[in-house]
């Protein structure tokens, strides 16, 4: 009799390893863990805070957080990664699972074009004596805020001083000697109007800029000329002025439109065709 | 006594495939604890989403019912409605029908909405009846439709009244301004009618644009230049019939913003409010 | 930091529902989004007015708006919103409801006050607010006025 009993309570244990709390907890872990995997996000964070409800002890704080901040990244809801990655960090056990959550944060941040933050928290790190020896990879992510802020030129800076990022480096420096520069297309449509256009491609409008300007000024200066002051001050300032401030800005703008161009091409490339780490 | 294999199979059986995904976090009643702890975390889709289990494993109508409000607050309305329609446990059911209701309202489906008045299921409750006359009374106020106050004033707690008043105070002096008399006014000295609708600085341009070319085409045909006298007077002729036409839109634009804050205070009262939902003391 | 973060989460979970709908991974794009005005220069019309409109509009943008600088204050521009009144009125109407608009354009004063809406950086004004009919002026304007 006794030793039937027995043999059903072994039976039920052999069959039940969730009898455990502790199996079980590891079991959910493994059971959310999977569907992480399988890409299916949203169902594996209600299984990630399952698990962090039915955590008495907490002992898969961090990992959990980690990981739901992991999900909401993936689903595009930077904010909400934020959050749990902030969470992560206050369950954090020891000094690599602060750094990594902040990491993440850092990144979540450049992903949301949030540069200056993403750039604040880089600084705070550097400063922090715990991560001394992280320098590197802290350098290697203010690269990318600089990338995706289209800050070509100070990216290749912070590439440069990071041994595994010469690719990088080399990439950024040629985008950047291959935009445009602003201020002169600006100034050189200063002394001509048009040149700034000419500079950036734009030959049709750089010649009717030019145009319109040598109109309104031939027709100003004639009338000075014939001393017709009135005539000559309102064709200067409704229309020359017009033209003018009008070429001035549409040489800057060439500029930024085809910077923008040259920049949205390499992100493009970064983005699905670059194996390295990237945000 | 003799424990017999099958027993001990069920046993085996019962233990290992509670949930559906095989172990014990997944036990009907941990689903419930969880469940109630997502809903009062406000995740409301995953704790409707978990009651949903619930019910499919039990078909116990309390669920449906918490299922179908967590739905409800998480703006899944559909899921929401269906779920609040198929409820038969007669303790529910008059509570459970004010919440479909009220989900008609806020989808403005109106005409399901106003079929409520012919709910016997509701109105077996006292209580969901009068959360419902007070959304019928927000109705009728919507849409101007005749408005007994005091009977719809009784509806209310009295905490709620002096809103409600307000709001009847709108209707009955809205302070539209007339859109023929913006015209008019504008024909008769242009650019007043902007400035009765309350648009001064537009009203002041539009006297100055209809003043200038009026005097440019007047000096120019005094001057003997006939063709941009003509040139000045169209140009003003335009501005001028522009400016009656913009006083009529303008007055437009002014009542439709006055009908549009109405509207928008009536929602947030609303929304605070919750729709009269009651509290269902679930969260403590 | 400690404490900076406790209220971060502190005030994040305020509102802590962000999972309205049932959601799918999202790619987030790398590209610096493109702001810049683009003028459609195409002719397609389906009457003559429209035609006549679109090809003064389009001479104009060409030879004047592209060059004379950034004047106009709204969304759509000026002759823009020309081209849509015709478009959504007629000819008759549509001019109206131009000198209206260029009249509250010379206006500097409580732009902001009276255009609360800003959609490229601009004062939103369409057209739709002025046509007179009361159904799309209501509809539009709730849409865009969360006042």
């Amino acid at each position: 009799m006794m030793k039937k009993i027995f043999f059903a309570f072994l039976l039920i244990i052999v069959f039940n390893k969730t009898l455990f709390p502790q199996d079980e907890l590891k079991e959910q872990f493994q059971f959310a863990n999977k569907l992480y995997e399988q890409g299916k996000y949203f169902d594996a964070i209600t299984e990630f805070k399952r698990l962090q409800f039915f955590d008495e002890k907490r002992e898969y704080e961090f990992i959990s957080n980690f990981l739901i901040g992991k999900c909401y990244k993936e689903g595009a809801k930077l904010s909400d990664a934020i959050f749990y990655f902030s969470k992560a960090e206050i369950g954090a056990a020891s000094s690599q699972q602060i750094f990594d959550s902040r990491i993440e944060v850092i990144k979540s941040n450049i992903l949301r074009k949030t540069i200056s933050r993403a750039l604040k928290m880089i600084d705070e790190l550097k400063a922090d004596e715990r991560f001394f020896r992280k320098k590197d990879t802290l350098i290697y992510w203010s690269g990318w805020a600089y990338i995706i802020n289209g800050e070509w030129d100070k990216a290749a800076e912070q590439f440069s001083q990071v041994s595994f990022a010469n690719s990088l480096a080399d990439l950024c420096d040629s985008i950047d000697s291959e935009s445009y520069s602003v201020l002169f297309a600006k100034y050189i449509s200063y002394i001509i109007p048009g040149a700034g256009q000419f500079y950036t491609g734009n030959f049709l409008s750089g010649l009717l800029s030019l145009g319109w300007n040598v109109l309104w000024g031939y027709t100003t200066v004639n009338a000075f000329i014939e001393e017709r002051i009135f005539d000559g001050f309102a064709v200067a300032n409704f229309l020359w002025l017009r033209f003018y401030s009008g070429n001035i800005q549409n040489a800057e703008q060439f500029a930024l439109i085809k910077n923008l161009e040259i920049s949205n091409k390499a992100l493009d490339y970064l983005q699905y065709q670059f194996s390295g780490l990237k945000p | 006594m003799r424990i017999k294999p099958t027993v001990l199979l069920i046993l085996i059986f019962f233990t290992r495939i509670s949930g559906q995904e095989n172990f014990l976090l997944h036990s009907p009643q941990k689903i419930k604890q969880f469940a109630d702890f997502l809903f009062c975390d406000k995740d409301y889709l995953r704790a409707a989403e978990e009651y949903e289990k619930l019910f499919s494993i039990s078909k116990v109508d309390s669920f449906l019912f918490l299922s179908s409000l967590a739905y409800s607050l998480s703006r899944n309305y559909n899921s929401a409605a269906s779920g609040f329609s198929r409820i038969s446990d007669l303790s529910l059911k008059p509570d459970a029908k004010f919440e479909f209701y009220k989900i008609k309202f806020i989808q403005e489906d109106f005409e399901n909405f106003l079929s409520g008045e012919k709910d016997s299921d509701m109105k077996a409750e006292e209580q969901s009846l009068k959360r419902y006359l007070k959304l019928k009374g927000i109705f009728s106020l919507m849409h101007n439709e005749t408005l007994n106050e005091e009977v719809i004033l009784n509806t209310f707690q009295t905490d709620e009244v002096e809103t409600i008043q307000k709001f009847f105070g709108f209707k009955k002096n809205p302070g539209i301004k007339s859109e023929v008399a913006a015209g008019l006014l504008s024909a008769l000295i242009p650019g007043t009618g902007k400035i009765y609708t309350e648009n001064f600085a537009d009203g002041l341009m539009a006297f100055l644009s209809t003043g200038i070319f009026s005097y440019l085409s007047y000096s120019n045909f005094k001057a003997g230049h006939n063709f941009r006298g003509w040139l000045f007077a169209g140009l003003g002729g335009l501005f001028y019939a522009g400016n009656i036409y913009g006083s009529i839109a303008s007055a437009q634009i002014f009542n439709a913003k006055l009908n549009i804050d109405f509207e928008n205070s009536l929602k947030i009262f609303l929304e605070e409010k919750k729709y009269f939902s009651p509290d269902y003391g679930l969260c403590k | 930091m400690r404490l900076a973060l406790l209220l971060i989460i502190f005030v994040s979970s305020a509102c802590s529902q962000t999972d309205w709908q049932r959601w799918k991974k999202e790619e987030i794009s790398y590209k610096i989004p493109d702001d810049y005005r683009k003028r459609e220069y195409s002719f397609v019309s389906e009457n003559i007015q429209e035609f006549l409109i679109k090809s003064l509009t389009n001479t104009y943008w060409f030879f004047i708006s592209d060059l004379d600088g950034d004047n106009c204050p709204f969304h759509p521009s000026c002759s823009a919103f020309l081209l849509e009144s015709v478009k959504e009125t007629n000819i008759l109407q549509g001019t109206l409801m131009f000198f209206d608009r260029f009249t509250r354009d010379m206006n500097l004063i409580d732009k902001k006050k009276h255009y609360p809406v800003i959609k490229n950086g601009r004062y939103f004004d369409p057209p739709a607010f002025y046509t007179l009919n009361s159904d799309t002026l209501i509809s539009n304007l709730s849409d865009n006025f969360l006042r």
